[in-house]
This record gives C-alpha cells, sequence and structure tokens, in this order.
C-alpha cells in the first residue's frame, strides 16, 4: 500500500491523541530522583565507614522506607503484602517477591470488569541494575526499573486486557520477574537478584469512592504553590465549578493540582467561528481522579490534536470555554489553571 | 530550590508532549511514561548546565534512550523484503491507518525515531540529525528507507489483517 507522508503525520497525529493525559509524571520523577539520592548517600555512607574502619567486617546497610508523600497508601518496605489499595482500586490478587530468594512472583487474578490496573512497588533502595518484567498469561505486558513503581492503566480499554489473554470472570496469570539491565520487553533471562528487597505486585479493580479505603489525611495537607511560568487564569477552593476562557493552541494546556482525594471534571466548549452562532459545543474531556494526599499535577491538552480525541473539531485561535467541576474535596484541596505555551 | 522550582514546572509543562512522543516511538503508553521518566531525571542530574530552552536537551535524551539503549529489540525485526522503488502515490484510506501504525511498530527504533522526530514533531533534517547524534543525509535516508519499508509491510496483505495486533508490543 502507498504510504505518503501525509498518511503518516496523519497516523502519528490521531495515534498520539489518545494519550490525553499525564497524571504522576512529575510525582515519579520526583520518586526516582530521591531514590537515587537515598541510594548515593548509603553508598557513600558505607565507602566512609568502610575506610574509616576496616576492622569491621561488614557493613549493614538498613533497608530504606518509600517516600512517605508519594506511597502513602502501600505498605512499608520490606513488603510483606501488596496495598490493599491503590489509585481507585481495591486488590484483585497479588503476591510479594523477597530477594535475593526469589527472582520470579507468579499469581493468579480473576476480573470482574476492565477497569483494572497493575501495580508494583520496590523496597528502596533499589538496586539500578535491576529491572522488572510483568507479563499477563505469557505476554509481555508492562516493563521498566523498579523503585518509582510501574504506572497503572485504569483506561477501561478491554482490547489491552483481551490482548494479554485476559477474560471477565475467569482466571488470568501474571508473572513479575527480575532481570539485570534494561528489558526491551521481549525474551529476557531471569537472574537471581544480588541482594536483599522485596516487590510487592498485585492487580487492581476500580472500586467506587464509597467502597475505597483513603489514606489518613496529614494534619497539615502539601502546599498548593502555582505551577510556575505562563499562568494565564486560574480556579480553586473547596469543591463547586468554575469557567475559563481561552484560545486552542499548540502547547496550550490545563494544569490541575490536587493535594486531597476528589474527583475533578473537565469539560471544554468550542465557540463557533460564526459570529452569528451563539452556541458552544460542550464535551467532557477528562475525569481526574486523586485518591490520596500526595501533590498531583493533571495536564490536559488543549491544543486542536487533544480536542480532537474528545470529537472537537478546532483549529488554532478558536474560541474556548473550560469548564472545571470538583467533587469530593473535603478542603481547599486543588487548584486548576490555564498554561499557554512555553 | 529555584532550580527545582524551574525543573518541577518545566516537567509540567512539557510532559504532556513529550509523552506523546515517547509513545509513538514506544507504541506502548506504560513504557513511554518510563522512557519519560528517565530522560527527566536525566535531564535534573545535568540541569545546570542546561542553557536555555530545555526541551531540546530532554528530547534529545529522551529519543536517543529509545534509540540506542535498547538494542535487543532491533533483533525483533520482521523482515519484509527490499524497498520498492516506485515512488508513492497519494491518499491512503482511512482504514489504513491502523495497518500504518502497526507497521510504524515493525520498524527499526532508530528509524521509527526519525519519522516521529520529523513527521510527528516536525522537526527539519538538521535537527533531527542533532538529536539523534547521525549526519544529516542519515536522517534522509534513514526516513526514505523507513517509508519505503511502511509500503511494503505485511499489514497491508488482506490475509495478515485478522493478526496485525499480535507480538507487536514493545
Amino acid at each position: 500500500m502507498p504510504v505518503t507522508e501525509t498518511d503518516l503525520r496523519a497516523v502519528l497525529a490521531e495515534r498520539s491523541s489518545v494519550v490525553t493525559g499525564a497524571p504522576d509524571t512529575l510525582a515519579s520523577v520526583r520518586r526516582r530522583i530521591a531514590a537515587r539520592r537515598r541510594r548515593a548517600t548509603v553508598a557513600g555512607a558505607a565507602l566512609a565507614v568502610a575506610a574509616a574502619a576496616v576492622a569491621v567486617p561488614a557493613v549493614v546497610v538498613g533497608r530504606g522506607h518509600p517516600e512517605p508523600a508519594t506511597t502513602a497508601t502501600r505498605t512499608p518496605a520490606p513488603y510483606e503484602s501488596p496495598a490493599a489499595f491503590v489509585n481507585g482500586g481495591r486488590l484483585l490478587a497479588g503476591g510479594v517477591l523477597h530477594r535475593p530468594d526469589q527472582s520470579t512472583l507468579t499469581f493468579t487474578f480473576v476480573p470482574t470488569s476492565w477497569q483494572l490496573t497493575i501495580d508494583t512497588a520496590c523496597s528502596d533502595p533499589w538496586p539500578a541494575s535491576l529491572s522488572e518484567v510483568v507479563t499477563v498469561n505469557g505476554h509481555p505486558a508492562i516493563s521498566g526499573s523498579c523503585g518509582g513503581g510501574v504506572s497503572g492503566m485504569f483506561n477501561g480499554e478491554a482490547q489491552f486486557w483481551t490482548n494479554l489473554g485476559v477474560r471477565l470472570d475467569q482466571p488470568s496469570t501474571v508473572t513479575v520477574t527480575l532481570v539485570v539491565g534494561q528489558p526491551p520487553g521481549g525474551v529476557v533471562s531471569a537472574s537471581p537478584a544480588p541482594d536483599d528487597g522485596s516487590v510487592a505486585a498485585g492487580v487492581y479493580q476500580r472500586v467506587s469512592p464509597d467502597e475505597y479505603s483513603y489514606p489518613p489525611r496529614p494534619r497539615v495537607l502539601e502546599s498548593l504553590d502555582p505551577v510556575p511560568g505562563g499562568v494565564d487564569a486560574r480556579l480553586g477552593g473547596a469543591n463547586g465549578e468554575g469557567t475559563l476562557s481561552t484560545q486552542t493552541r499548540a502547547g496550550e494546556t490545563l494544569v490541575v493540582t490536587t493535594v486531597a482525594p476528589g474527583v475533578v471534571t473537565v469539560a471544554v466548549g468550542l465557540w463557533s467561528r460564526d459570529p452569528h452562532v451563539t452556541g458552544v459545543d460542550w464535551r467532557e474531556l477528562d475525569v481526574l481522579s486523586s485518591w490520596d494526599y500526595t501533590s498531583r499535577h493533571f495536564i490536559v491538552n488543549l491544543d486542536p490534536v487533544g480536542l480532537a480525541a474528545a470529537g472537537l473539531h478546532a483549529v488554532s485561535g478558536d474560541r474556548l470555554s473550560v469548564n472545571v467541576k470538583a467533587s469530593g474535596f473535603g478542603d481547599q484541596a486543588w487548584t486548576a489553571h490555564l498554561q499557554g505555551p512555553g | 530550590m529555584a532550580e527545582r522550582s524551574e525543573f518541577d514546572a518545566f516537567v509540567t509543562a512539557s510532559s504532556a508532549r513529550l509523552l506523546r512522543t515517547a509513545f509513538l516511538m514506544t507504541h506502548d503508553r506504560a513504557a513511554a511514561e518510563d522512557l519519560l521518566q528517565t530522560a527527566y531525571v536525566r535531564a535534573w542530574r545535568a540541569w545546570r548546565r542546561v542553557d536555555g530552552d530545555p526541551l531540546p536537551y530532554v528530547r534529545r535524551i529522551l529519543a536517543n534512550e529509545y534509540a540506542s539503549s535498547w538494542r535487543r529489540k532491533w533483533r525483533d525485526e520482521v523482515p519484509t523484503g527490499d524497498a520498492p522503488d516506485e515512488p508513492a502515490l497519494p491518499q491512503a484510506s482511512v482504514e489504513d491507518r491502523d495497518a500504518v501504525w502497526t507497521a510504524l511498530g515493525r520498524l527499526p527504533r532508530r528509524q521509527r525515531a526519525v519519522l516521529v522526530l520529523r513527521y510527528y514533531e516536525d522537526l527539519s533534517e538538521s535537527e533531527t540529525a542533532a538529536i539523534l547524534g547521525i549526519a544529516a543525509g542519515t536522517v534522509k535516508s534513514q526516513a526514505s528507507r523507513a517509508l519505503a519499508r511502511l509500503r511494503i509491510d505485511p499489514s497491508f496483505d488482506p490475509a495478515m489483517r485478522g493478526h496485525r495486533h499480535a507480538g507487536h508490543r514493545d
């Protein structure tokens, strides 16, 4: 089949539009940076002790603990069991892999809906050389470095799971394998882990807010400091809703920050280019959920490609109304602001 | 603290865009998030040395991390035969877009990175070359070969259509 540059541009734009949000990127990056710092600190301390006391036969390095701010619903390391609730989901099945005796963990789950995610949590510090590969029914599902956790996939898309051989009300098998190096997601050889630590893994199924077990509220919530740079307009407060006005253009985004459990629904209204038409075409663009007291930034794309994902056909410069509705927040625990291209 | 704030602001402002780029390269949302986070962590280590707009710098880390660090994947390429010489005809049908996406997933990583940078990020040949650390002429030839390979990919064989989703996850 002939494939032109135009076709390719169209396919790339179309496929990229399914990536409609990037929740937790900043929190995940912070976790990884913190984990690296701790590893460096522990290594440095071990070297210092070894140099100062050569008569000491071994340096015992205690197991670290996860970042309290970002693992509120996880069990402390070393893990004895997977967390009962993660990111709006209740544990269906899971297990814990203990190093160095084990490099593989296998468990079976039976889903009753497609609102599923796989979550893994690795004790800290974690050897940078060790990665994890997660398969479902023998099919590669997710892979990558450990220590920062692996992002969940609560997208509710059946196809992702059916491609992995998952069927509702039938058992499926998850296997978590530790490997040396960066796995490509293909065939890798399992490697015995070099030291202690643990990996907790589980499959979680979304439950309603009433069924969810929230972590205890901290006495003081994290700061809702604005993200610096290019803030054009903002909303915030406790529950309620408000509307911002802007124009769609490349790089136009809505940044929603939450520091407590709650739900923020974002809808956009596209104004007609015809001045004689006053109606606004409203579409729900995203529903953003926070399930703990971690500071989270959600990014909603308001460029023409992002709007196309909601079925709105806009061009750069078109006038937009952005409606933000917050619910479930007991405090002034969220903000939403528009941010133009950097 | 100012550096940290600047970095946080940059991550917040750029992550949606770069996640899309990473997704187009990896074809997998979780892998894309992992790739993007890795790029940011590496960027943070050199943050003090980044002058001006950090976006090209992080994009370079991301593309090279993808194109070069998982070389083992290259062994999994699906042979597609020799590239045809005939020029492409315009206007692929909408129904074939899924096949194009699948075929894209079969390309070698560096060729896929070249296509994403050229035709999604809309970078010039010289900009793409600078990011990947290769000559502009190589970008041109890689893009040309990649497009040629797409045209003869088995995904466009009607007999293969029922199987196009199998076995292409990174």
